[in-house]
């Protein structure tokens, strides 16, 4: 008897350490954050301290679903064609948009609705042929033509790009789309409307040029593998058996425009799918940067060190309500829900991986004006707060007429959304008396099919941007909107939202304050959708490293600048 | 015997037909659909793509459109692998799991009988309290424990392998190793019972009467026989074994089929998920047909053709 309480106690003490031991982690994440400095404020000075041997180890955690550019969907394939490939802009490491193809910036007619681009001379594909106009044109046409199949194709471009949508549902045809060669290296794109972040989002892959010679003569066979692609970009692929490959190799690219500086001779990348499995072999010096970590178990073992890398990324999660509840529809038992989770807690303790809490749509870091992040003059909108959320539920629930709630909550089936989940369930319960929560977790896939369905009470979902600009987030919750989903309608949210899509389009300051008023309504005032948190990325960079380029939208990374000193 | 394999090779046929039939409704059951970027598409968009990839026909018709398909050795082209073929896509990820699925196999079956052949012919002595020590691990570790673990103090600390990856003979070392655990125990166990059984029968003391010699006895006479439940539960296993593990894979890198198959089923990829269960079925059916072979081999009182006794 005495023995069995004693290893009860053990066993106790032993949860309870691990629980602790959690915890001051947690602690140590913050503050220590250090985005987008890393390697860049430490210039290479001199020559000589550069490693003789420029050639890169990389894991990657997923394959390459494809290597053409207009039916890339995937972080996978945005990554590797912006290091195969090049686009008539690019993002330079502070995230800014640079000429890469274009020789400069667009020019634009009076309205902003045409914009003329004119084309670098210089620009090669690797066979030789120059890059030119009708490349562009070639592979806007290819990714809007429904027999192409392109998914992103009617996604970026309906509603933006001339006649995008009716050649999408096949009532026009592709020469009607709004892109024109007026000489070899000019172009002229005409837009529905005027788009303010038009620049960034002109660097997608899906926008990059395509050799109509090369494509053609390929037939079914184009990008197949490593031996079917034609690269303009600072590297060209060398070895890739094909979507299912998980080894691949990248070389420089001896006729890019921009080869002399680039110092990179070879990237070896290869898929590792295990995170603990990807840092034992950082630790055994088998690769030199790893892919994204997000266990905190495993980013503990690298707390402090100068290898491990820790940025916040645009990407962010919420909980959606369904207002087709009944009880949801009611604006006190919003409110009470969105003031009664101590988010903090969650990132710091739960998820202990430096994710921050957000009482916000539009991420941090992200948007910027000016120099200016869309995120400062900005207020936390609905703080934790539980008295007031207790005064709140219960005022709901006499207005409803009943003592009790039970709602379902459809949750992701990762383990790090099984644990956040039910930290979120707790959190409901104990501070709503009288809420009955069931947790459903799902796959990702479910998730969105009972999303799309509006099968749902509450639901954790998530965004990641496709262009720099609050618009990525905040056309999401328009009323009937495909994203929206939740029966949510606001006129003045929907009007403030439509004018910075249109009217404002040509004014940045007033548009960005229409925006920040737009999210108020939508997260404070209507308690439409509870933030939850802004994800962190860690991973692990050997320090010979330096150059290492992350972004915001698109690909993750750019590998052009690395140098591997000695 | 050949009336017999073709009477086999007709019932394989049946029953792949009918695993294929199952398989098509039970996966048309899940939810969602196979494309990534549904929830970012607008309805429109979305119906256009359906009826592009005739998702949007009556099921009876998606089925009958499937099975002519598959008739011809077409089995479509996989959802998340843009496109590519599905019998490309498992022709390139078959190999590796195949080789150490049977490194694997091979390695257990070895050391398994092994154990369990020692245990048996010492029985209630360390030796036996060793092996069955050893097999009970191998059983009870979950393995990708035991491969973290390899993958750690063999390969990162001690630096003897490559930590990951599938470069060459020696990166197959410790996922074999990690996988043949489970065989080890399976065959360790199933070998002792079954040794321990026929030592005890008559015509063992009938041998040990005439005055065999020990060797002679346990080799020739006993482990003969009692191979026969272990070449019954190795052949399956070696079919579980050889179409991939997803936690030892996942841990080592290896580009084979096992991660493929699940990721298959979550992303609802319908023609991938058909064509590896196809691939499965087939490999079972076959390994069925080997064992059946294989137990006439071992052990003649067994007939498989019912030819008649001499």
């Amino acid at each position: 008897m005495k023995k069995s309480k004693l290893s009860l106690l053990l066993v106790l003490s032993l949860v309870l350490s691990m629980f602790l031991a959690a915890c001051s982690g947690g602690d140590k994440n913050q503050g220590t954050d250090t985005s987008k400095n890393e390697g860049k404020d430490k210039p290479v000075t001199e020559e000589s301290k550069l490693a003789d041997k420029q050639e890169l180890n990389v894991f990657e955690s997923a394959e390459i679903p494809t290597m053409d550019s207009v039916l890339g969907t995937d972080v996978m394939s945005f990554t590797t064609l912006n290091a195969v490939n090049e686009g008539m802009y690019r993002l330079d490491q502070d995230q800014k948009v640079v000429p890469a193809g274009a020789e400069a910036m667009p020019e634009y007619n009076a309205d902003k609705t045409e914009l003329t681009v004119k084309l670098r001379k210089d620009a090669k594909w690797a066979n030789g042929d120059p890059v030119t106009a009708h490349d562009y044109v070639y592979a806007w046409q290819r990714a809007i033509n429904p027999e192409t199949k392109s998914e992103y194709g009617p996604y970026f471009m309906g509603g933006k790009v001339k006649n995008a949508d009716a050649i999408a549902e096949g009532k026009a045809k592709v020469e009607d789309l709004g892109i024109k060669a007026e000489d070899d290296y000019t172009l002229k794109i005409t837009l529905e409307r005027a788009i303010p972040y038009i620049e960034s989002f002109i660097t997608f892959q899906l926008f990059y040029p395509q050799n109509q010679k090369f494509v053609e003569a390929q037939g079914a066979d184009y990008a197949k593998d490593a031996e079917h692609l034609l690269s303009n970009g600072p590297f060209k692929m060398t070895k890739w058996q094909g979507p299912t490959a998980t080894e691949w190799v990248l070389e420089k690219n001896d006729t890019y425009h921009g080869a002399k500086d680039v110092t990179l001779t070879k990237i070896n990348i290869n898929v590792s799918k295990d995170p603990q499995a990807s840092a034992n072999a950082f630790n055994a010096g088998e690769v030199d940067i790893t892919p994204k970590l997000a266990q905190a178990a495993i980013i503990q073992q690298f707390e402090g060190s100068k290898d491990l890398i820790r940025y916040q990324e645009p990407s962010l999660f919420w909980i959606k309500m369904n207002e087709k509840n009944k009880a949801l529809k009611n604006i006190n038992i919003r409110k009470a829900i969105a003031l009664s989770i101590d988010k903090k807690a969650l990132v710091d303790d739960v998820l202990a991986n430096g994710s921050i809490a957000a009482d916000f749509l539009v991420p941090k870091e992200f948007a910027f004006l000016d120099g200016k992040d869309f995120r400062e003059g900005t207020k936390p909108y609905l703080e934790m707060n539980k008295e007031e959320a207790k005064k709140l539920w219960e005022k709901g629930l006499s207005e409803l007429g009943v003592k009790e709630l039970a709602l379902n909550y459809v949750g992701g089936d990762t383990e790090t959304s099984k644990v956040s989940d039910s930290f979120i369930k707790n959190q409901l319960e104990t501070n709503l008396p009288g809420l009955k929560l069931t947790i459903q977790p799902v796959p990702f896939k479910i998730r969105i099919d009972r999303e799309q369905k509006m099968d749902y009470d509450l639901l954790f979902t998530g965004w990641g941007p496709d262009y720099a600009d609050p618009m990525t987030f905040m056309d999401l919750m328009l009323t009937g909107g495909d994203h929206n989903k939740m029966d949510y309608s606001s006129a003045e949210y929907d009007k403030l939202v439509k004018a910075a899509q249109t009217d404002l389009a040509a004014k940045d300051q007033e548009r960005w304050k229409a925006l920040q008023d737009a999210e108020k309504i939508l997260i404070e005032d209507d308690a439409a959708i509870v933030p939850v948190y802004q994800r962190s990325v860690n991973l692990l960079i050997n320090q010979k490293v330096q150059g290492f380029a992350h972004h915001a939208f698109g690909p993750d990374y750019s590998y052009q600048w690395i140098k591997i000193l000695k | 015997m050949a009336k017999y394999l073709l009477q086999r090779f007709i019932y394989m046929i049946i029953t792949l037909f009918i695993v294929a039939s199952i398989t098509f409704f039970l996966m048309k059951l899940i939810p969602g659909s196979p494309f990534n970027t549904f929830q970012k598409l607008s309805v429109v968009q979305q119906n256009l793509l359906l009826e592009k990839y005739g998702l949007k026909d009556p099921l009876p018709v998606q089925y009958f459109n499937y099975m002519k398909s598959l008739v011809m050795g077409d089995l479509g082209v996989s959802f998340q692998f843009n496109n590519t073929p599905v019998t490309e896509l498992l022709g390139n990820r078959i190999g590796p799991s195949a080789i150490l699925g049977l490194q694997a196999m091979v390695l257990g079956a070895i050391v398994g009988i092994f154990l369990g052949t020692i245990s048996a012919l010492k029985q209630n002595t360390w030796i036996d309290y060793g092996s069955t020590f050893i097999a009970v691990i191998g059983k009870s570790i979950p393995s990708f424990i035991f491969a973290g673990l390899l993958q750690f103090y063999i390969a990162v600390k001690l630096g003897w392998f490559p930590v990951m990856l599938w470069k060459g003979p020696e990166y197959t070392v410790l996922p074999t190793i990690a996988l043949a655990m489970f065989p080890i125990s399976i065959a360790a166990r199933f070998m002792r019972t079954e040794m321990i059984d026929v030592l005890g029968s008559d015509y063992i003391t009938l041998a040990k009467a005439k005055g065999a010699s020990f060797w002679q006895i346990s080799v020739k006479h006993a482990l003969r026989n009692a191979l026969i439940p272990v070449v019954t539960v190795m052949g399956p296993l070696a079919v579980s074994l050889m179409t991939g593990s997803l936690v030892i894979e996942k841990i080592f890198g290896i580009p084979g089929i096992g991660e493929q198959f699940v990721k298959s089923i979550s992303t609802n990829d319908y023609p991938v998920i058909m064509g590896t269960n196809l691939l499965f079925a087939a490999l079972f059916v076959v390994i069925i047909l080997v064992v059946d072979i294989l137990y006439g081999i071992i052990d003649p009182r067994i007939r498989i053709s019912g030819g008649k006794a001499k």
